[in-house]
């Protein structure tokens, strides 16, 4: 089921309306339900792999509980038995595609055609979440969870099940386990919250991603219209993605939850590793945690801490899919943030150039995720932007201005958020709401996109 | 209920209201519908949540009541684009109308030979179907959400049967009542959509200094079908979930032999027509092999229906020079097309 669809409002409203009906253990049941009938609306075949995980993941951890001296095997299982899961559905076409090609590349005969499999939605999301949880336990900052049905509630929660946030069981869980009340005092901010999802999505994901895909579908872009096709991408993708968010959030407020925030600004970054600390907060947190500080961090020689950065965003690239452009994305992070942590903390250019020069080279990245074609994506590179005709200059301002006046509520969103909120304290009172709730739901009556897709994130 | 929960209830009611309420209420100030009589929908049934099929516009059938056409051209904007209907009325000397509406499929088609060139009691001689891929066999093809709007919009009756056999499934997961009410009568501002984008366009474009209108025809052209890398035009045009429906003559999965029966019981005589799809630069024909496999099958069909069928995708006259945006001709050549017809085929399509 996606977020923009009336699927989605009549079915939250009719959860949520039961949901404060019931009692603690029968909200839990409730939500469980409603999850799985969520995540199965469009295959219930993806229930599959996503039930095995939860039972297998909860089992492992109570294992790891009651036979402490073999901990580190159970990890090793658990580790082992979720990528495995993930890679055959996520990566396998793409290992028998490529040795396909070497084999091909010697005349040898190619292996039998492969069986095509769809990958479930958002599966890279809960093995990431479930994974965490039984590491959290392996390492002692949790107990293990005593109920199933507490725990597949934690991993199967609707509202961020299929593009996270991707939370810790010590935050989510936690909350699973407490008895919640109907947060009154933030209905109405939680309200607000969805609506601006639906704007982000509606509006300006899906405006900008009718410019992005027809760039990227011609076979002869030139500089400028590439490039305006490139920023449209950027605000498609960050408008996209923050909508998800968004709904998930204000979704999860209103039943009772608190998820974590998973954008912050990101196109204000300063520094490959700021972008990160703004960027698709939970997974870069996550890889920070879980795979770069396990790998040693930046703790011994220089030469160990730049491995050990891009091993981890090669790690982030190959989450995002399945195909050498993400690879090369996360290689292209990679190099970037430990470029920028061998700088160290010498001269820095000041914020009016950073940001800039910073959003120019995200924009780099973004060309790398986006263009699938390696040899699309090396003609890109090759462009010349005085080579160009005039015409198409004036097409790619047109592109960019258009796609410029689609983010203008992200802009001053974000100008609000940095220089107003602090100086109006009391911003959020009803009438606030009110007047920006109404503005929100007129803009997505009078603008929305004609031609509506589904949310990016869900491939991955 | 206590004094806070109830302050917090009322407050919750009061934000509902106020954002849900004002957009409704948005409805002077909406678009106005065209003045013109024929353009006004009759509502069959007009109210929404009992289930009554609401729009059946009288349009088309207006036009071909005043116009008395002996031969009729009906399909999608190729129709538009690669006939003109008064050079070939001076040129046959018969009175010659067009029926098109962009986007349909042979759903419509069928629902428009039906409801407007039979229903209209016109009885013109001949009808001649104008179509370029295989949409005869993709039924279901633009059937869900707005296009089934488009539909209804030509369909008197609540439902039609030989739609509901064909579609089946497909109709049920269509646009709800629900979703109708919310787009038609709940939110009528949404009607704005077009003008809100427009002026968005329009916007941009003289934010770099250029004039939407000149501006947009070189976009047209320069983002346009033709530029499309060759994976995608193939996705796009020719092979269109050709995979997925094969040739077939069952009745329950194509409308041909419901539109062929339904054209014998009137007496009305039809045509099949194929126009020629844009040729790749460095190629002869547009067609791939599927497709040349498909059409053929088509052939052996409509000649042993004894329907005439005419393929212009092998004519050496038609070039790519001579097309505007992606199938469709532009205007001087539509009136070259038009001649070009009559001097090929108006023995056979204009022949008293």
């Amino acid at each position: 089921m996606i977020f923009h669809s009336l699927d989605y409002v009549f079915f939250f409203i009719l959860v949520l309306l039961l949901h404060w009906q019931l009692p603690r253990r029968g909200q839990v049941w409730l939500l469980l339900g409603a999850s799985l009938y969520f995540y199965g609306y469009v295959s219930r075949a993806w229930l599959i792999p996503f039930v095995f995980t939860m039972v297998l993941d909860y089992t492992i951890a109570r294992l790891m509980e009651a036979q402490p001296a073999r901990r580190r095997l159970w990890l090793l299982i658990c580790i082992t038995s979720n990528t495995s899961l993930l890679c055959w559905f996520k990566y396998r076409g793409f290992f028998i595609e490529n040795i396909q090609g070497i084999l091909a590349n010697f005349g040898l005969a190619p292996a039998p055609e492969l069986l095509s499999l769809i990958v479930p939605a958002g599966i890279s999301f809960y093995t990431f979440q479930s994974m965490s949880y039984v590491i959290d336990v392996y390492r002692g900052h949790m107990l293990a969870c005593r109920r199933l049905d507490d725990y597949a509630l934690f991993v199967s929660f609707f509202p961020q099940l299929v593009a996270g946030p991707i939370e810790r069981a010590p935050h989510l869980l936690s909350q699973v386990l407490t008895t919640r009340t109907f947060p009154w005092s933030n209905a109405t901010r939680w309200l607000t919250l969805i609506l601006w999802g639906f704007l982000l999505k509606v509006v300006i994901a899906d405006h900008s991603a009718l410019i992005a895909n027809k760039v990227f579908s011609i076979r002869d872009a030139t500089f400028p219209i590439l490039w305006s096709g490139v920023f449209a991408f950027a605000i498609q993708i960050l408008a996209d993605f923050s909508a998800y968010t968004a709904i998930a959030r204000g979704s999860a407020g209103l039943l009772g939850f608190d998820l974590m925030e998973n954008f912050r600004h990101p196109y204000l970054a300063s520094s490959p590793a700021d972008f990160w600390r703004r960027w698709h907060i939970s997974l870069s947190t996550w890889m920070r945690d879980y795979i770069y500080i396990p790998l040693g961090g930046s703790r011994g020689t220089k030469a160990r801490a730049t491995r050990n950065v891009i091993l981890t965003f090669l790690i982030s690239g190959a989450w995002h899919g399945a195909a050498w452009n993400f690879i090369l994305w996360g290689l292209y992070w990679g190099l970037l943030v430990a470029a920028d942590q061998a700088w160290g903390k010498r001269w820095r250019p000041p914020p009016l150039i950073a940001v800039p020069l910073m959003f120019a080279l995200t924009c780099i990245g973004w060309l790398m995720f986006r263009e699938q074609d390696a040899h699309y994506l090396l003609q890109h590179f090759q462009l010349n932007p005085w080579t160009a005709p005039t015409t198409d200059w004036h097409i790619a301002g047109f592109l960019a201005a258009k796609t410029l006046l689609l983010a203008t509520p992200i802009i001053l969103h974000a100008w609000w958020d940095l220089k107003l909120r602090h100086r109006h304290p009391n911003w959020d009172r009803l009438p606030t709401q009110i007047i920006l709730s109404l503005a929100l739901f007129t803009l997505i009556l009078i603008l929305r996109s004609p031609e509506s897709s589904a949310f990016i994130y869900f491939q991955f | 209920m206590d004094p806070a929960r109830r302050t917090h209830l009322k407050h919750l009611a009061l934000y509902g209201a106020s954002v849900l309420l004002p957009p409704a209420l948005w409805r002077e100030s909406a678009p106005p519908a065209s003045t013109n009589a024929e353009d006004k929908p009759e509502r069959v049934e007009e109210h929404w949540f009992t289930g009554g099929k609401p729009l059946f516009s009288r349009t088309p059938l207006n036009k071909l009541i005043r116009e008395q056409p002996e031969v009729i051209f009906l399909g999608d904007s190729m129709v538009k684009a690669w006939i003109d209907p008064e050079k070939l009325s001076a040129l046959s000397s018969q009175r010659v109308s067009t029926l098109w509406q962009p986007n349909s499929t042979s759903s419509r088609w069928y629902l428009m030979f039906k409801n407007y060139v039979i229903r209209s009691q016109v009885r013109p001689r001949r009808v001649v179907f104008l179509f370029r891929n295989a949409f005869w066999h993709l039924p279901a093809y633009k059937v869900d959400g707005p296009f089934w709007h488009d539909i209804e919009r030509c369909m008197p009756e609540m439902n039609d049967p030989v739609i509901t056999r064909i579609l089946g499934d497909q109709r049920r997961r269509d646009m709800g009542k629900v979703d109708r009410f919310i787009s038609e009568d709940a939110y009528p501002v949404q009607q704005r959509q077009d003008q809100t984008a427009n002026l968005l366009e329009a916007t941009a474009a003289r934010l770099i200094g250029q004039d939407p209108d000149a501006l947009r025809p070189l976009i047209n052209d320069r983002l346009g079908f033709t530029r499309f890398r060759q994976t995608l035009s193939v996705e796009t045009g020719y092979h269109t979930g050709l995979q997925d429906a094969p040739f077939t003559r069952d009745p329950a999965k194509t409308f041909l032999p419901h539109l062929i029966d339904l054209a014998r019981k009137e007496g009305i005589e039809i045509f099949m027509m194929r126009v020629k799809r844009r040729p790749d630069s460095g190629t002869d024909s547009p067609d791939s092999p599927e497709m040349a496999r498909y059409i053929s099958d088509l052939t052996t069909y409509f000649a042993k229906e004894n329907i005439p069928f005419y393929d212009f995708t092998p004519d050496p006259l038609i070039n790519d020079t001579m097309y505007a945006e992606g199938d469709h001709l532009d205007l001087a050549h539509t009136a070259w097309f038009s001649e070009h017809l009559y001097q090929t085929l108006g023995k056979e399509i204009f022949s008293k």
